[in-house]
């Protein structure tokens, strides 16, 4: 649970913590070095998701963790590290690498999911996809379906999917109602469902019908 | 939006929600199918999947299709080895 640290998200990045004697920072170093250093390799992979680009996954992981250490005092032991963590990546992306990506038409997320939230949408709702052509695919194209997803669409999967957070958690580290993660999932799930197919398409298979 | 995201907790559950051959029934049946996947099912829902969707041919093809997505994601997509000079540098600049 992440409650008890979601001041995270206001957090002005400045120094507000008194200068510690040299045992103070010993402890403190080797406390953050067991909470936090062991959630490197989910947090990097996190990064990459977001960025799909080695050098800025490897400066957010680095902006996160110096963030991480300069807020110690206000993390609480024994609560979710890792969301806690997650929340911090989460925003120096939105905040600081997302202003600069480099991708030129950006989807309006907020259109997008009012469209496909809206009553009268009349899409078809799943793809006729078999079991069979998903189960046979490769990491590499079901990777590649996943990153043709908006980011948006593809941090819920990825939160859920990969790195196996509730829906609560996810809704903490978002910054979003519990609702919105689920309709969010869902239709990100919808959508993931349609690059597979086309996928699957390009592979030689037919359709269900 | 007609949906069990919204006040999943409050509403109940209709008996006649599991005609998948409409739009609308069809999009019901996959999300409470996408919460019983996830863990997150009320046990309302738990029932209704019981009661309702385990019981439906085309609901539980839904259901493994729905699950077979969720499993080759966990399953085929590899995590990164996380660069040893960023560790490195992460570790170097923590201590000064």
């Amino acid at each position: 649970m992440v409650e008890e640290n979601e001041n995270i998200e206001d957090l002005e990045f400045t120094d507000s913590e008194v200068e510690l004697t040299p045992d103070q920072k010993f402890q403190k170093d080797r406390d953050f070095e067991v909470e936090f250093m062991p959630l490197i390799t989910p947090l990097y992979n996190f990064a990459y998701r977001l960025t799909l680009d080695e050098d800025e996954a490897k400066d957010l992981v680095q902006d996160s963790y110096l963030k991480a250490y300069r807020f110690f005092h206000s993390f609480q032991k024994g609560t979710n590290a890792k969301a806690w963590l997650f929340r911090i990546l989460k925003n120096s992306f939105i905040n600081e690498y997302r202003k600069k990506s480099k991708e030129p038409n950006k989807v309006d997320y907020q259109d997008v999911e009012t469209y496909y939230n809206s009553e009268d949408i009349n899409v078809p709702i799943t793809p006729d996809l078999r079991v069979e052509a998903v189960s046979e695919m490769l990491g590499d194209e079901i990777t590649n379906a996943l990153n043709a997803l908006d980011v948006d669409f593809r941090t819920v999967i990825i939160l859920c999917d990969l790195e196996g957070f509730t829906y609560e958690e996810m809704s903490k580290i978002l910054n979003i109602p519990i609702g919105t993660v689920r309709s969010r999932l869902h239709r990100a799930r919808m959508l993931l469902k349609e690059k597979l197919k086309s996928y699957a398409l390009k592979m030689g298979y037919k359709d269900s019908d | 939006m007609n949906s069990f995201f919204e006040g999943q907790n409050e509403k109940p559950v209709s008996k006649h929600n599991n005609d998948v051959d409409t739009p609308e029934g069809k999009e019901k049946c996959l999300e409470i199918i996408n919460l019983i996947l996830d863990g997150e099912a009320t046990v309302e829902q738990m029932e209704y999947f019981n009661s309702k969707i385990k019981c439906c041919e085309k609901s539980m093809a839904f259901y493994d299709m729905e699950k077979c997505v969720k499993d080759v994601i966990q399953k085929k997509i590899d995590n990164k080895p996380v660069p040893q000079d960023l560790i490195d540098c992460i570790k170097s600049r923590l201590k000064g």
